[in-house]
């Protein structure tokens, strides 16, 4: 009469369980989304659907970089002020006289770089990814204002207006290279070898060294992608206000942050992916809109978005627990 | 035997560094502009590096948990915030400074929480609360900005108490407030000891959370302060006051030689740290550089200091790896 | 017949030493192939260094490695790899969110050529031919490896070791976690292995399975090589007495008597993880009672739970009479109880602080009761308690990294004299530590309780838990299966004790 051992499962509650099964983000997402349908007419037409869609384009790639930065159990704070210099540096390429095939390939190589020297710091320095990034963040900023003067600058072009508003059958450029760029992160994750080195620095670094891989190395690339989606991001966002504000990245990287947080990605483990930050960006957004949608104040909309993401964070984390994911 | 592990600490320990970089610093200054050494520039340079002290007092003892809080920059400008529109609604100063110093309080409490008891990463919580904060300052201020304070409030920031400016000597009160419970108690060595090795802390017994929260409280407390003294010194608030200071205070405390790993450094390093990154700013306004250089001259810094720390202790690994080998050689 | 052979891999001389500890020294070893060669030897013995330095983990300060007769020299494990040396490790190399073919391929992954695309069809189709071939078609290669069960787990960290196709393997306790017939399925394929002419070293600490796989036998003991024997040979008391070598008594002087007063109860005491189930015993003032058990028996964990660090789902805690239940560490400490934490670097000690700083970390409070102290009355204090248990260090402002572990540990001691403990948990009290110092650790235990404390010792060491105690309960499972008083003591019964479910017998 041999009982079951090693149970190591232990005692948890089903409730919980369930609740782990699908991101928190859905859920909260389709909580909003009801919320405001009572408040807002025709909430759920798809002309407001992909009005939504399109402002979340440039967080989504952001966020989609910063699901490999925590999928390796770091948080790149950069990423955010790498919007900023990267859309501040488009305008004034393009004032000098730069072509826009020459400068978009040129903002797309600043983005890499920006990643590079976080990526060396990181993984060459073993210094903390938390405060490499805010050092960093604080000089890509300040190489913004310094570039722009301290000034919104603009730039008319046609492109700017194309990629932002118009689109095939109801749906952006900007949307689809949003998703084009989901995609091809999905793919990087999940089907090439990198993909498997990002998630065993999550995991189990000591797996890496055994197998010879390349911790630093690995390091770098994750962190210049996340770079070059900032880069792509930031000239998302430079299509949409048709201009370079120095400021406009301003907190991003923590709007980023909590997308992947809420899309289920685990900052221990190396566990989930860029599926579930869809819905974290997508939940941001609804957020987002919604409370312009319904009338509340530009002025109170920061404070309850950031109480909403903490307290998301908050559950997410009890959830968690509670639900025995993590010990 | 106190002064003696003072001095010691100046000359060969741990401050070392950031004394040797602050007399470099110094000296370059002269160099630079001869206005540097006058009275009233070192004054000017005191009165501004006492309210980036009083910011990063708090975050010394956090910091020094092996923690962090990114939110007193935005914490402070709430309570700044907060003071003045009830100033201007004329309740009394003492009340305005009191109902200040809760928010500040209430901020770390919560930062102590989130970090003590439900295990998040402290520079995610705290950015987290750095958002609601800065939010919450922006709802108080309605979007717009404050002028014209009375002057029995703004003498905090403006007044004289014979020829020193009254934000240095509260900085001056305060650190030595500090110091005395971070070396002197035994919640200042249970600060250290969660900093050296949480773990090791919890098996011997010190409640950690207890500390954890303290220490919070204290982050929470002297960013209040400094919001409170610095919307005095402006004689006016506004919800992005202290955006500029946001990673100045964590500069100040990193520069002064505390280990972001946690257990090293102290608040004495803290005020060394802060008049560094004060010179610097200073000598960049004489200079005329255009202050968007600021962010990148900070960041650069912290970056330096951190990777130092990280540097030397390496070497140091490496040192005593090596004798190890020898000594078991010879053997 | 296999010594007709020449060896597939030959160590010679292999010594290495870590600060404070020399873990092996002039050790050979020889590996034939088609042959099962086990190490034994008790915890601490050098097995884990040994096996280490063969696989290019840790680089041996003096000796040198021969693959089939010339020299290799090994940097990295995935150099011993590229030599054809592989490792199933005690502690899963998984990556817990990767499926299982992910896993096996890790780092070495087929690709679409020319890219690093990989070839999903051609990977999960080896993988699962792999699997086959281990006989454990049943395990799903598309779930990620958390989900699966340890020994599910375990297969696949052997079809890893398998897919490098190595001429050497290097089983490190893979059955800790396995049931009988999971074991039984292991062997099976270790046979095969075996029969394909690959060398096999094998780690266990189960009598029964090293004579159900095993060929030879080479015994350490204190990180020196006694000897190697053929399987045959020996019988299981002739190896338990050469792993543990020596006369017990001659170490182990046992001074105290045990009085009479409880000092610390536990009563049917469980936790919420399903690591500890009912444990219930007594520990008297004045005496040592060992808690035996394998590794993963659930022994730290009860400390744990003891000590108030877990919480307990049911069950009481009584110390000196008084419900402690749930009570937290904070509380227990100022009411007498300490935990010598197993692991010492870790949890017992701050490494960069200060000795004395180390040493009142617990007694601070009652060192100094009115919140305000002073750093030259706690160094005077310290200098005491450093004296009086001779730790080796010209003064306490040192930090405690830099003493020998025999050192560090007696500053844990120190610690918990300060605080006035008088119920101390040991958790493995000579882990890592040399022979010379372990004597004088247990010659410290023997005048605690001689003065009246109370403690319970948890070691994987049966000669030492057999030499110290007075009493020894034997865990086995989360559960305290047994206890046996001094006069009872036998090697046998307590082994029978801690293995019994694992050998099949619990019907």
């Amino acid at each position: 009469m041999r009982k079951k051992v090693y149970d190591n499962k232990g005692i948890r509650s089903k409730g919980f369980r369930l609740l782990t099964f699908a991101p928190p983000a859905l859920y909260m997402m389709i909580i909003l989304m009801i919320l405001f349908s009572f408040f807002a007419d025709h909430y759920f037409a798809w002309s407001n659907l992909s009005v939504i869609l399109r402002q979340a384009a440039p967080l989504m790639m952001l966020a989609c970089g910063q699901t490999l930065i925590i999928l390796m159990q770091g948080t790149d704070l950069s990423l955010g002020s790498i919007v900023s210099l990267t859309s501040v540096l488009w305008i004034w390429l393009l004032n000098l006289g730069f072509g826009m095939p020459v400068s978009i390939l040129l903002v797309i190589l600043a983005g890499a770089l920006c990643g590079l020297l976080n990526g060396l710091i990181v993984g060459k320095g073993l210094l903390p990814v938390f405060i490499v990034t805010l050092g960093t963040q604080n000089i890509f900023k300040s190489a913004a204002l310094l570039l722009c003067g301290s000034q919104t600058i603009y730039y008319r072009h046609d492109l700017f207006r194309m990629v932002a508003k118009e689109g095939l059958s109801g749906i952006s450029y900007s949307v689809m290279i949003s998703f084009l760029m989901v995609g091809i992160t999905w793919f990087l994750l999940n089907q090439t070898s990198f993909g498997m080195k990002i998630r065993g620095i999550g995991g189990n670094p000591e797996a890496l060294t055994l197998a010879g891989v390349s911790i630093s190395r690995t390091t770098i690339m994750g962190f210049i992608y996340a770079g070059i989606m900032a880069a792509v991001g930031g000239m998302l966002l430079c299509c949409r206000i048709e201009s370079g504000n120095p400021n406009s990245g301003n907190g991003l990287e923590f709007s980023a942050v909590a997308a992947v947080l809420l899309g289920g990605t685990s900052m221990r483990e190396g566990r989930g992916g860029v599926g579930g930050t869809i819905f974290g960006v997508l939940m941001l957004q609804v957020l987002r809109s919604g409370l312009t949608q319904v009338g509340v104040s530009s002025i109170y909309q920061n404070a309850i978005i950031g109480i909403v993401i903490l307290t998301a964070i908050i559950l997410d984390e009890i959830i968690r627990r509670r639900g025995g994911e993590e010990d | 035997m106190k002064k003696n592990t003072m001095l010691h600490d100046l000359v060969k320990g741990r401050y070392f560094f950031s004394v040797m970089s602050l007399f470099v610093l110094i000296g370059i200054s002269c160099l630079m502009s001869p206005s540097f050494l006058s009275l009233s520039n070192f004054i000017t340079i005191l009165r501004q590096a006492s309210i980036l002290l009083i910011l990063s007092m708090g975050l010394t003892a956090v910091v020094l948990t092996g923690n962090i809080d990114l939110s007193v920059g935005s914490s402070a400008a709430l309570c700044g915030c907060v003071c003045a529109q009830m100033l201007v609604a004329g309740f009394p100063v003492i009340l305005c400074m009191g109902a200040s110093l809760l928010i500040g309080l209430t901020v770390g409490f919560i930062n102590g929480l989130l970090v003590g008891i439900l295990k998040l990463p402290s520079f995610i919580a705290t950015y987290g609360m750095n958002m609601v904060a800065s939010g919450l300052a922006m709802i108080v201020m309605n979007g717009g900005v404050i002028y014209g304070l009375p002057t029995n409030f703004t003498t905090l920031g403006v007044g004289y108490l014979g020829p020193l400016p009254v934000p240095v000597i509260l900085a001056a009160i305060l650190v030595v407030c500090m110091m005395i419970l971070l070396q002197k108690t035994v919640f200042g060595r249970n600060v250290y000891m969660i900093g050296y090795n949480a773990n090791a802390a919890d098996y011997s017994g010190v409640n950690s959370l207890r500390t954890l929260l303290g220490a919070y409280l204290l982050c929470g407390m002297t960013g209040a302060i400094g919001g409170i003294v610095m919307t005095a010194r402006l004689n006016a608030a506004d919800f992005g006051m202290t955006e500029a200071y946001g990673l100045q205070i964590v500069a100040a405390v990193v520069v002064g030689g505390t280990s972001l790993l946690g257990g090293e450094g102290g608040v004495l390093g803290t005020v060394i740290g802060a008049i560094i990154l004060t010179i610097i700013v200073n000598i960049m306004n004489i200079m005329g550089v255009n202050s968007n250089w600021q962010g990148m001259v900070h960041g650069i810094v912290i970056l330096f200091v951190v990777w130092l720390d990280v540097f030397a202790r390496r070497v140091g690994a490496g040192r005593a790896l090596r004798k190890q080998r020898e000594s078991v050689k010879r053997a | 017949m296999t010594t007709n052979k020449r060896p597939l891999l030959r160590a010679e001389n292999i010594s290495k030493s870590f600060p404070g500890v020399k873990a092996l020294s002039h050790v050979d070893l020889d590996l034939y192939p088609g042959e099962v060669h086990i190490l034994a030897g008790e915890n601490g013995a050098g097995k884990s260094t040994l096996i280490k330095c063969i696989l290019g983990a840790y680089q041996p300060d003096e000796g040198k490695l021969f693959l089939e007769d010339s020299e290799i020299r090994l940097r990295t494990p995935k150099e011993g790899i590229e030599h054809g040396i592989a490792a199933v490790y005690q502690e899963l190399t998984m990556i817990p969110w990767l499926d299982g073919a992910q896993n096996i391929f890790f780092g070495r992954e087929p690709k679409i050529a020319g890219t690093t695309i990989i070839n999903r069809k051609k990977m999960s189709c080896q993988a699962k031919s792999l699997l086959d071939e281990l006989g454990c078609q049943e395990i799903d290669l598309t779930l990620p490896v958390k989900k699966l069960g340890i020994a599910e787990q375990q297969m696949i960290e052997i079809a890893k070791a398998i897919s490098m196709n190595p001429k050497v393997i290097i089983f490190d306790e893979p059955t800790a976690s396995l049931s009988d017939r999971e074991v039984d399925r292991l062997f099976a394929q270790i046979e095969i292995l075996k029969k394909k002419g690959l060398a096999i070293v094998y780690i266990s600490h189960r009598m029964k399975e090293l004579h159900a796989v095993g060929d030879r036998i080479t015994v350490l003991r204190d990180g020196k090589k006694i000897g190697t024997y053929p399987e045959r040979e020996l019988s299981d008391d002739e190896l338990v007495s050469l792993m543990i070598g020596g006369n017990i008594e001659e170490v182990y002087k046992k001074t105290s008597v045990p009085g009479r007063e409880t000092a610390l109860e536990i009563r049917e005491l469980s936790d919420r993880k399903g690591k500890v189930h009912e444990c219930s015993l007594q520990v008297r003032k004045g005496e040592i009672v060992g808690l035996a058990g394998l590794v993963g028996a659930g022994r730290t964990e009860l400390s744990r739970l003891i000590f108030g660090i877990d919480k307990s789902s049911c069950g009481q805690v009584l110390l000196h009479g008084e419900d402690v239940t749930g009570k937290s560490p904070e509380y227990l400490v100022d009411h007498g109880l300490g935990l010598l934490p197993e692991d010492r670097k870790g949890l017992g000690l701050a490494l960069r602080a200060p000795i004395s700083w180390n040493v009142v970390a617990s007694g601070l409070r009652q060192v100094f009761p009115h919140f305000f102290m002073n750093e030259k009355k706690n160094d005077s204090v310290a200098a005491e308690y450093i004296r009086m248990l001779e730790v080796a260090t010209p003064d306490v402002q040192r930090n405690v990294g830099q003493l020998s572990g025999g050192n560090q540990q007696k500053v844990v001691v120190a610690k918990w004299l300060c605080a006035n403990t008088d119920v101390i948990l040991f958790d493995e009290p000579t882990r890592g530590i040399d022979v010379g110092a372990k004597a004088e650790i247990y010659v410290l235990m023997n005048k605690m309780a001689s003065e009246g404390k109370a403690i319970l010792m948890i070691s994987s060491e049966l000669s030492e838990i057999m030499g110290m105690s007075d009493k020894i309960y034997v865990m086995r499972e989360g559960r305290i299966v047994g206890s046996l008083e001094r006069e009872n003591f036998s090697e046998e019964e307590i082994g029978r004790m801690m293995l019994l479910s694992g050998e099949g017998e619990g019907a």
